[in-house]
């Protein structure tokens, strides 16, 4: 009997522990980049250069890495700040959860996760899940 | 200024300022999409999407990079990633196809405009010819939206859903353009 109700309370245990953990990872909202390592520092126009000169190598090189990108502030515009990149059409656009406080022109380091790489008009880097270094 | 001189002038410059008109583009247009199930309602969207509408051409062109479609849970972006659309081998979805039912020169009078859309989807590193409806709205101000709603299935574009989920996920996933466009 004893141990009859030792197995029963710890299967409670475990159901309920398993429970709330399933629970709690299944409404885990997404986190920024601050507290995961960069697999790369570099400034704005060189990671726009890199991806102008082979899109495919620096897919895999920089896409679904964490990066850390000095530039200075172009805009800001709700979430989003863009970085200029050299070139008056070359930009890398960060997201943010909220409206990070920078200043236009302003030398900044974003960290973020490298969303690939967009030429339709000039050329564009995105980072998302992004975060103010300095 | 003989008539020689005018004419010529007049060609120089009215194709450039017609041309001027007919060129519009966006950066950070809208893409959402949503999924839903008795299970769960997965939505997602993209305010970084790049567009081009020539109107003396009649086309249209669409960038959306995959990754920059943000989600409510982690988990849900995780997946739509890593495994369904496999976001690092196929970063990019894109379409480019023709604008049928208005005018090169509508959009600057203000009005709705219904037009038809026909051309190439690529999702996942798969193209289908699709066709589809949407409106652009010019307001008095100058500016111009369009919109336009279809539904498209994951399975069309060789997006595996494994059996453990699928009845969490809709077999025809809504999708809604907003793109403000500016003209230059």
């Amino acid at each position: 009997m004893k141990t009859k109700s030792i197995l029963l309370l710890s299967t409670l245990v475990l159901a309920i522990g398993g429970g709330s953990y399933a629970y709690k990872e299944y409404n885990r909202g997404v986190e920024d980049a601050s507290r995961e390592d960069a697999a790369a520092a570099l400034s704005a126009e060189q990671l726009v250069n890199e991806f102008k000169a082979d899109e495919a190598a620096s897919n895999t090189k920089y896409t679904g890495k964490i990066v850390e990108v000095v530039g200075v502030v172009k805009s800001v515009d709700g979430s989003t700040l863009v970085l200029s990149a050299g070139a008056e059409d070359a930009e890398v656009s960060c997201s943010f959860e909220s409206t990070p406080m920078v200043r236009t022109a302003n030398k900044v380091t974003v960290k973020g996760e490298c969303a690939g790489f967009d030429a339709l008009i000039g050329a564009q880097v995105q980072l998302v899940r992004c975060a103010i270094v300095e | 200024m003989t008539t020689r001189d005018l004419l010529l002038t007049a060609a120089l410059v009215l194709p450039v300022a017609l041309s001027a008109q007919e060129r519009w583009t966006s950066r950070n247009g809208n893409v959402s999409f949503s999924s839903s199930t008795p299970m769960e309602n997965i939505e997602a969207k993209n305010n970084k999407v790049s567009s081009i509408y020539d109107a003396s051409r009649g086309e249209v062109v669409f960038v959306v990079l995959i990754k920059s479609f943000e989600f409510e849970k982690a988990l849900m972006q995780e997946h739509f990633n890593e495994n369904y659309m496999e976001s690092t081998e196929f970063p990019k979805a894109s379409f480019k196809g023709k604008v049928g039912g208005i005018k090169p020169g509508d959009l600057s009078k203000p009005g709705s405009y219904a037009v038809t859309v026909t051309g190439d989807m690529t999702i996942h590193g798969v193209t289908k010819s699709v066709s589809t409806s949407g409106t652009f709205t010019a307001d008095p101000t100058g500016r111009v939206e369009a919109s336009c709603d279809f539904t498209i299935k994951p399975s069309d574009y060789g997006i595996k859903i494994p059996g453990m989920v699928k009845d969490n996920i809709a077999e025809d996933v809504k999708v809604q353009v907003r793109i403000d466009y500016t003209v230059n």
